[in-house]
């Protein structure tokens, strides 16, 4: 079981959540870690699960409250 | 249940202003616009994202779906514009100059558009979703338009070309055929970028 992380991009817009993610996903997180995402942007949550399934990671999205959403990528 | 409550008194809501409208004549083309919003929040469609993600992220889903949008506008407006020739009315469409004026406008809506993090649209369309940081959009975008409308005439004195109307030079189908050509050249075009490098 890998470490979690979390980051919170709750109120920012595009590109600044995909960009964060990646640059966490790419430069922090060994492989088998998760990164939990919380952001209210609908085209993030989209963004995010675009990218990582290209690179190979697993991801899995729940809506934790209306309008806001985990997006929970496993690194590869 | 709430939801579904909500749902119902927005599409009473939508039935009676189409009612009302009706009478006016503007009926179809707020309908049209309802359900064309609709679509754009559905579909995610960001003109900021096609460029912008493709650069970045070598995500170029919206570039092309961007390409493809306009694949089929040329189609449809081609067979527009080609009948309107036919019955001699006044051709449709916004047959604009394009010069140094056109590129000073896209590198000044572009800086905006990174800036606000959407385009003209999808920020309407955000401010809709209820996001209330598109509403200090919506007041750089207002006094920008209406700047943009004051110089208009000027840079369009200094900087443009009088507008060439192609089909009128080359004839229908090789314009269609090449415009078409072009598009499919770009859409190939993204697609390898998309394959090349990992982005910023």
């Amino acid at each position: 079981m890998g470490k979690k992380y979390v980051l919170d991009v709750l109120g920012e817009v595009c590109p600044v959540p995909l960009f964060k993610t990646k640059e966490k996903v790419t430069r922090e997180l060994s492989s088998g870690d998760t990164l939990l995402v919380e952001t209210d942007f609908p085209r993030a949550v989209r963004n995010i699960i675009d990218w990582s399934e290209k690179h190979g990671h697993h991801v899995k999205v729940i809506e934790i409250d209306e309008a806001c959403w985990q997006v929970q990528v496993t690194k590869k | 249940m709430k939801r579904k409550i909500l749902t119902l008194l927005l599409l009473v809501t939508f039935i009676i202003i189409l009612v009302i409208a009706w009478e006016h004549g503007s009926s179809l083309y707020w309908a049209a616009g309802v359900l064309l919003g609709f679509i754009l929040h559905r579909c995610r469609f960001c003109f900021a994202a096609a460029f912008r993600d493709l650069i970045m992220f070598r995500d170029g889903s919206v570039t092309r779906a961007v390409i493809i949008s306009l694949a089929i506008s040329t189609v449809g407006f081609a067979l527009l514009q080609y009948y309107s020739g036919l019955t001699g009315s006044d051709v449709p469409g916004n047959i604009e100059a394009v010069g140094v004026n056109t590129m000073a406008g896209a590198f000044l809506f572009g800086i905006g558009m990174v800036i606000a993090g959407c385009c003209a649209c999808s920020f309407l369309m955000r401010l809709g979703e209820g996001f209330i940081l598109f509403l200090f959009v919506l007041i750089g975008m207002l006094p920008g338009s209406l700047l943009g409308l004051l110089h208009r005439q000027w840079w369009e004195s200094i900087w443009s070309h009088p507008p060439v109307y192609f089909p009128d030079y080359l004839g229908w189908g090789i314009t269609v055929v090449v415009q078409l050509l072009t598009l499919m050249g770009l859409y190939l075009i993204v697609r390898r970028w998309e394959k090349t490098e990992r982005g910023i």
